[in-house]
């Protein structure tokens, strides 16, 4: 016994010496927070956490097809982001989905679990980081296994390798240009080196615009938009009665002055005294002083939009000119273009490319814009044609197709099959 | 003949693809093999394909005594696992004990600095003759025999041809072990670092491949390490990979011009480099004894002084460089693990080694 005891000790004391020498002081004084944390406390949370995600592996043995899709924003159908859209539509396609979200602290970790009906499981980051491991295991029978990153967060340097080795077919959604988010003093986590690392050990890199594929071209990217939901939207609710002006614009989205240009707004509603805005959305800059013919609402049910909408007689995209307005492909242009409103565009000139889409290069021309959109004509056969190859569901077919093509992952270091059940 | 295997960890380890590489042919041989490891760290799948009996997870000393007891074996082979001593020691002296030591770790060598050994210990198996050099000191004067025998390396790392992929411009430089200091990673990311630096003409990949079930901080450390070389958005890093695609693995990396460096401490045999020799993929390593055999003094593949980086890139530069002395050190490689790691004929030898008893 005594010998047994003194080994014990032996051995610990090596190993402390190695940590030490490796980690240094910091390093081991966290393995040790680590060990007692994990000995003393962990069991009870985990007893909870594992009972919830035995649910999911269970569930997991029915499916074929698993995704797993790691997202810098809540799942949430009523804002309606491309993670949630790749959620619906990918779920509609019978892929089990467990949608892992990032929180900025633990208070925002409010879903945890199945989300209506048995198909779509939703896991704060700080939960899943805690036990990929457990997750990958059991989750890794013979079915398609799809990983999609939505967003370079730090985290992802341990979970798409992991993903790797664990045979998921590994793919980087590139639905912004994060370096420029980084510029203006969003996504603090942001690294250029860890995204490089992102797309070089993905297999397949997505870019959301021409801008960004372009940017990307190195990593041999395909180019999928974003696209609409036509089930997005309630009809039925009836029209606000809003004010009117000579012309009535609108806009809703997010308001960050990062990209919004509320310099070119306040001007051109100075300008002209009788043209009337409703801008719709969150972010705005605080103490932001606006003359009286702009009208904010703050956030609006995403079903509700049309009852506003309606009431507008052109619909705009004021963004700031620079890198990051040029390679983003806003959601609101396909809603904007469903809706029946043509849009005046400053800051991201590849939209001109779309149907009753006006792109102003500056103050004076977005006002002789916004006068020509107001008495055009749309041709709804036009509109319906161009819309009817940016829906959500033609996308993701797009993408499905290109998984669904391969029997075979051929990453960049191994080749392995995908054998079906 | 019935034998029970028993190491600490089920694990993407050495150790168990020695095992994995014996049992196929031990099997063969209608020698009934049991396996019995006290952690279960989520790597069964490396056994999927071998015929053998039953996989045993448990450290309770009372039920490996039961087991042990019940299923009458022959042969008990302990590897590196000194927390059973107690059990093995419990059975009669006729009982046989075969104990493996393969570990390169100094602390995990305790036992037979120590000499906790069962009194029933009939030999010890060890990897190489460096590594019988150490283990005799180690033991002193203590009278058990000492044999030494290669681990075997699957033929699939033989066999498996280069496969063709398009379109990757890049070198691939590969790295396999765990992320501690025995293995050295830390150096193999200083290497890389004046590599990339040195030759700026040249695209690298770095492949890094261990790590599995490394702790967050560990993994953070890693990452922390490569942006600091600047080497990060050139590295490719798989915690594991399965065993069957290992030979694969090397072999991708000789087709695209690569090839393995290997920077451990300490070594008591040197797996990597081993499957790396059968998989014709060339070897830039540390001149630890292990290495040295390996590679019959840099006949082999070659061997930079541990600790001096430059010297290591040097070494890479001129496999990289000149194909003659690449295809030279791959050629005689590949001959010398035909020669000796042939799992069949190893496994024969081994046969004969615990008969001797």
């Amino acid at each position: 016994m005594l010998t047994k005891f003194i080994h014990y000790f032996i051995r610990r004391f090596y190993i402390s010496k190695r940590i030490i020498k490796e980690q240094g002081l910091k390093g081991f004084i966290n393995f040790i927070i680590f060990k007692v944390y994990s000995k003393y406390f962990m069991i009870f949370i985990d007893k909870k956490i594992k009972k919830k995600l035995d649910l999911l592996i269970n569930d997991s043995k029915l499916y074929d097809r698993i995704m797993i899709i790691i997202s810098g924003m809540k799942y949430d159908e009523n804002i309606g982001n491309r993670p949630t859209y790749l959620t619906k539509e990918f779920n509609k396609k019978n892929y089990l989905i467990l949608y892992v979200y990032f929180t900025w602290n633990k208070s925002e970790e409010t879903d945890f679990g199945f989300f209506r009906g048995n198909s779509i499981f939703l896991i704060p980051l700080r939960i899943f980081l805690k036990n990929y491991l457990y997750i990958f295991k059991n989750l890794d029978n013979n079915c398609k296994k799809i990983l999609i990153l939505e967003a370079p967060l730090k985290e992802i340097f341990e979970l798409l390798s992991y993903g790797n080795s664990f045979n998921y077919f590994t793919i980087y959604d590139i639905i912004d240009d994060w370096e420029e988010f980084h510029k203006v003093g969003e996504a603090p986590w942001y690294s250029k080196d860890l995204e490089k690392y992102i797309c070089n050990n993905s297999d397949l890199i997505i870019t959301v615009s021409k801008g960004l594929y372009d940017k990307f071209l190195k990593f041999s990217p395909i180019l999928v938009n974003n696209a609409f939901d036509m089930n997005s939207f309630n009809h039925n609710i009836p029209i606000k009665n809003l004010t009117k002006g000579d012309i009535t614009l609108g806009y809703f989205g997010h308001l960050t002055s990062s990209w919004f240009d509320w310099d070119l707004i306040i001007e051109i509603a100075k300008r002209e005294e009788k043209w009337i805005f409703h801008i719709i959305g969150y972010g705005a800059p605080e103490r932001l002083k606006v003359p009286k013919n702009i009208f904010l609402y703050g956030r609006v049910e995403r079903e509700k939009l049309p009852s506003y909408v309606y009431n507008w007689d052109v619909a705009i995209i004021p963004f700031k000119k620079s890198t990051l307005s040029e390679h983003s492909d806003p959601l609101k242009i396909y809603e904007y273009l469903y809706l029946r409103k043509p849009v005046v565009v400053s800051g991201i000139s590849h939209l001109s490319n779309y149907p009753y889409v006006y792109f102003a290069k500056d103050e004076d021309d977005f006002i002789k814009l916004t006068k020509k959109a107001k008495n055009v004509t749309l041709d709804n056969e036009i509109l319906n044609k161009f819309l009817l190859g940016c829906t959500w569901e033609k996308r993701i077919d797009n993408i499905d197709n290109i998984i669904n093509g391969l029997s075979v992952i051929k990453k960049k270091y191994l080749i392995s099959q995908w054998s079906y059940r | 003949m019935k034998i029970l295997f028993i190491y600490q960890f089920l694990t993407f380890g050495g150790v168990e693809s020695v095992l994995r590489n014996r049992l196929k042919f031990l099997t063969k041989d209608s020698v009934k093999v049991d396996l019995l490891f006290l952690y279960d760290l989520g790597a069964k799948e490396i056994y999927k394909e071998s015929n053998i009996g039953k996989i045993y997870i448990e450290r309770n000393l009372k039920k490996i005594k039961n087991i042990i007891t019940q299923n009458s074996y022959e042969y008990a082979v302990s590897i590196d696992t000194p927390q059973i001593h107690e059990v093995l020691n419990s059975f009669h002296k006729s009982f046989n004990v075969i104990l493996e030591v393969h570990t390169g770790y100094y602390e995990n060598r305790e036992y037979i600095r120590k000499k906790y050994l069962p009194h029933n210990t009939k030999l010890l198996i060890v990897p190489s003759r460096t590594f019988k050099k150490v283990i005799q000191k180690e033991l002193g004067n203590l009278e058990i025999p000492i044999y030494e025998l290669p681990n075997p390396v699957d033929m699939s790392f033989f066999d498996t041809a280069a496969p063709n992929f398009k379109n990757i411009d890049s070198i691939p430089i590969l790295w396999v072990g765990r992320l501690d200091s025995l293995k050295n990673w830390t150096e193999a990311v200083e290497i890389f670092k004046i590599l990339d630096k040195k030759d700026t003409n040249r695209k690298y990949e770095f492949v890094f491949v261990g790590g599995y079930r490394s702790i967050r901080f560990e993994i953070e450390n890693f990452k922390i390490k490569l942006e600091e070389a600047n080497i990060i958005q050139k590295t490719i890093w798989f915690p594991f990979i399965n065993y069957k695609d290992m030979p694969l693995l090397y072999r991708m990396v000789s087709s695209r011009g690569g090839l393995l460096l290997s920077t451990s401490t300490s070594e008591s045999f040197g797996m990597t480099v081993a499957e790396s020799m059968a998989a014709r993929c060339p070897i830039v390593a540390s001149n630890i004894d292990a290495y040295k055999e390996l590679l019959d003094n840099g006949k082999g593949g070659f061997l930079y002084e541990l600790g001096n980086i430059y010297d290591a890139v040097n070494k890479i530069n001129e496999l990289l460089n000149n194909q003659d002395i690449r295809n030279e050190k791959i050629e005689y490689s590949y001959k010398k693990a035909l020669n000796n790691f042939d799992p069949e004929k190893n496994i024969k030898e081994w046969l004969e080694i615990i008969k001797s008893v």
